[in-house]
């Protein structure tokens, strides 16, 4: 019994030394400050298989996008949720609830690949107008710049696909911890004539303020590391960050990175594609890591 | 005179108890309609662009919102009025979205999916080849049996980690915790990467059903995990201490009257985990390849599934193509319905036996 709890110790542990150990190749050829700060990758190799310079891999450029397009995904998802979590738990009936909850739970189940799909054929031809339309009426503000002419494959759209795909799991946890106010405080409040909004903002947010962020570092952790949906629907760009120009059709993922090398590389690259892979899981056991320690303090706190 | 001002400062009685009256239902009636109408009627006229007249929408109903709370509460129902008109949007996008999901794949997933799409393999299908003939029989069977043995591994061990959790309560059972949900926050692609880095790129395995399997296993374990340590939880601690009087050790306790007890929330957890992993794709690219053979020997080369059969069909520039990953995907989506339905239904049985 104790064997299989520990398990789970066992696979992190090997995932973490077998990224390692098998990135070294590339990441001692690259050196791991350029590894980490470059934004080349190229393998340099031509289409008749012959190297004829020394390949290039840098990861700065995908993890900066992999970082952008979660935070434009949080930044939708996050009132989203936030607010259909309201709903289920203060306004809507029993019955009422039950269903959406039974909605938002199907739409966590819904696999990445169908949104992918959703994502080229449905979501691309309107997001693209809507890009459009943001660098035309609002391109003074630097954000929304694009020099390309291009709205597709733009950071916008991918952040949009996955703030689809991250809201049920922001919803669910904060649909939890809201529903977990006393109600006692909750009956106080309304007894001192306290409508919706005063006890949501004075009595129900407090509360469940720490649930809430680590609710949403646990859908920043999904979004980063969310692999086919972002692939489909995100041009990869390297040799530059693309730092805040959502519009433009200049993005970065990890995750696509891989995907999208993978198939076609020779050892070394796949070597710098597992170290890449090492860099990604680092930065979700973080994100997790965190959200579960402030969900632990929440508990304790009570 | 200060009398009468007194009197007239009393509000009058809200009854909070009559949740609507015949006003508040025209009022609120009027607030959800007007604006909508409005904005579309504009933009039928010409006057306002689709954009203009979407962003006008939003302005104008969030106002509706608060002229009719404050003609509703005064003063207090400015800020609820504005709130619900919120909570109205967030509802929309979410409801619009997965409609719209839904909506897509089905409407496309349709034209292929024929009786012979189900049962046929893909052997001697070129991209460009109609619709009549080839399917995806045996990505099924591949999914079916990847997911089957991924099942067969990560539902004895979640199920021993949630009983260490809830039974055992050894000292470490927090680390335990942390560790189930680290474990859950692996991305796909790591744990298809991991597999590929320790067994196929060292050359100890090649690639092959099995290897996506044990990659499936990684992402389902901590759902099943979690889940039966919830339903391991809802056991009565009134059943255990009775065992436990009756003399039975801590494993009798836990086989012969624990894990009966919680036996349908445990396969509900089994289903979860199920519906976790069936349709991920990118676990999948880094080790079993793909095949458009029926090949059913998980240990004997690669081999097909529904996620990578759609992930590599919707690439192909080739209509009939992209129109047979459509139906895949339908198949997937109908796949996952079925496993969550089940799991749901179970579970429903299981909240109602209790009260």
């Amino acid at each position: 019994m104790t064997a299989a709890a520990f398990f789970s110790l066992v696979v992190l542990s090997l995932i973490a030394f077998f990224l390692v150990y098998q990135s070294l190749p590339a990441i001692q050829s690259q050196g791991l400050l350029n590894f980490l700060t470059g934004t080349e990758w190229d393998s340099k190799t031509t289409s008749d298989g012959s190297v004829t310079e020394d390949p290039v891999f840098g990861v700065a450029a995908m993890l900066w996008g992999t970082i952008l397009i979660a935070i434009i995904a949080i930044t939708i998802s996050l009132p989203v949720s936030i607010g259909i979590a309201v709903f289920v738990v203060f306004i809507a009936s029993r019955r009422l609830a039950t269903f959406l909850r039974n909605t938002i739970d199907f739409l966590a189940a819904i696999p990445s690949i169908v949104f992918g799909l959703w994502a080229i054929s449905a979501l691309t031809p309107v997001g693209k107008n809507w890009g459009q339309w943001l660098t035309e009426n609002l391109g003074f503000i630097p954000l929304f710049k694009n020099e390309l002419g291009i709205w597709v494959g733009t950071p916008f759209i991918a952040g949009i696909v996955l703030s689809v795909m991250i809201t049920p799991i922001i919803t669910s946890v904060s649909r939890e911890v809201l529903g977990r106010t006393p109600p006692d405080l909750i009956n106080a409040s309304q007894a001192l004539g306290g409508t919706l909004w005063p006890t949501l903002r004075y009595v129900a947010f407090p509360f469940a303020k720490s649930g809430i962020v680590a609710a949403t570092m646990l859908g920043l952790g999904r979004a980063l590391g969310e692999t086919v949906a972002v692939f489909y629907v995100l041009n990869l760009t390297y040799g530059k960050i693309n730092w805040y120009q959502i519009v433009n059709p200049e993005g970065g993922s990890i995750a696509s990175l891989i995907v999208a090398k993978f198939s076609e590389a020779d050892p070394l690259e796949i070597s710098a594609l597992l170290g890449g892979g090492m860099v990604l899981f680092l930065i979700t056991l973080i994100v997790n890591t965190i959200s579960t320690a402030i969900a632990r303090t929440t508990v304790t706190d009570k | 005179m200060t009398i009468t001002a007194t009197a007239q400062a009393i509000p009058t009685p809200q009854r909070p108890w009559r949740r609507r009256s015949k006003n508040d239902i025209i009022l609120v009636a009027a607030a959800s309609i007007l604006p909508g109408l409005t904005s579309l009627l504009l933009y039928q006229l010409g006057i306002f662009s689709a954009v203009i007249a979407g962003l006008f929408f939003i302005i104008a109903q969030i106002s509706a919102g608060a002229i009719a709370g404050v003609i509703h509460r005064g003063k207090r129902g400015l800020s609820d009025g504005i709130l619900i008109a919120a909570i109205g949007f967030a509802l929309a996008f979410i409801g619009t979205v997965m409609s719209s999901v839904i909506w897509s794949v089905v409407t496309k997933g349709v034209e292929a999916l024929k009786w012979q799409f189900i049962i046929q393999n893909n052997e001697f299908i070129t991209p460009t080849s109609p619709l009549g003939y080839g399917g995806i029989g045996h990505a099924i069977l591949g999914t079916l049996i990847i997911v089957g043995i991924a099942t067969l591994i990560s539902v004895p061990i979640g199920i021993a980690t949630a009983v260490y959790i809830t039974e055992v309560r050894g000292r470490s059972r927090v680390l335990v915790q942390g560790l189930v949900q680290a474990m859950s926050g692996v991305p796909s692609v790591v744990a298809g990467l991991f597999i590929f880095a320790t067994l196929i790129f060292t050359g100890i395995s090649e690639f092959n059903g099995f290897m996506g399997a044990l990659a499936y296993t990684i992402l389902m374990l901590p759902t099943v995990a979690r889940t039966a340590e919830e339903v391991l939880r809802l056991v009565p601690e009134d059943l255990r201490s009775a065992a436990l009087a009756l003399g039975a050790s801590r494993a009798r306790v836990v086989s012969m009257v624990v894990l009966p007890t919680a036996k349908t929330g445990l396969v509900t957890a089994m289903l979860l985990g199920i519906a976790r992993v069936v349709g991920e794709t990118a676990p999948l690219v880094f080790t079993i390849f793909g095949s458009a053979k029926t090949n059913i020997n998980p240990v004997d080369g690669p081999m097909a599934a529904i996620p990578l059969y759609i992930f590599n069909g919707v690439r192909q520039p080739f209509a009939p193509e992209q129109a047979r990953a459509y139906s895949a995907a339908l198949v997937l989506l109908i796949l996952v319905i079925v496993f969550f339905t089940l799991a749901r239904v179970l579970s429903g049985d299981r909240r109602k036996g209790k009260k």
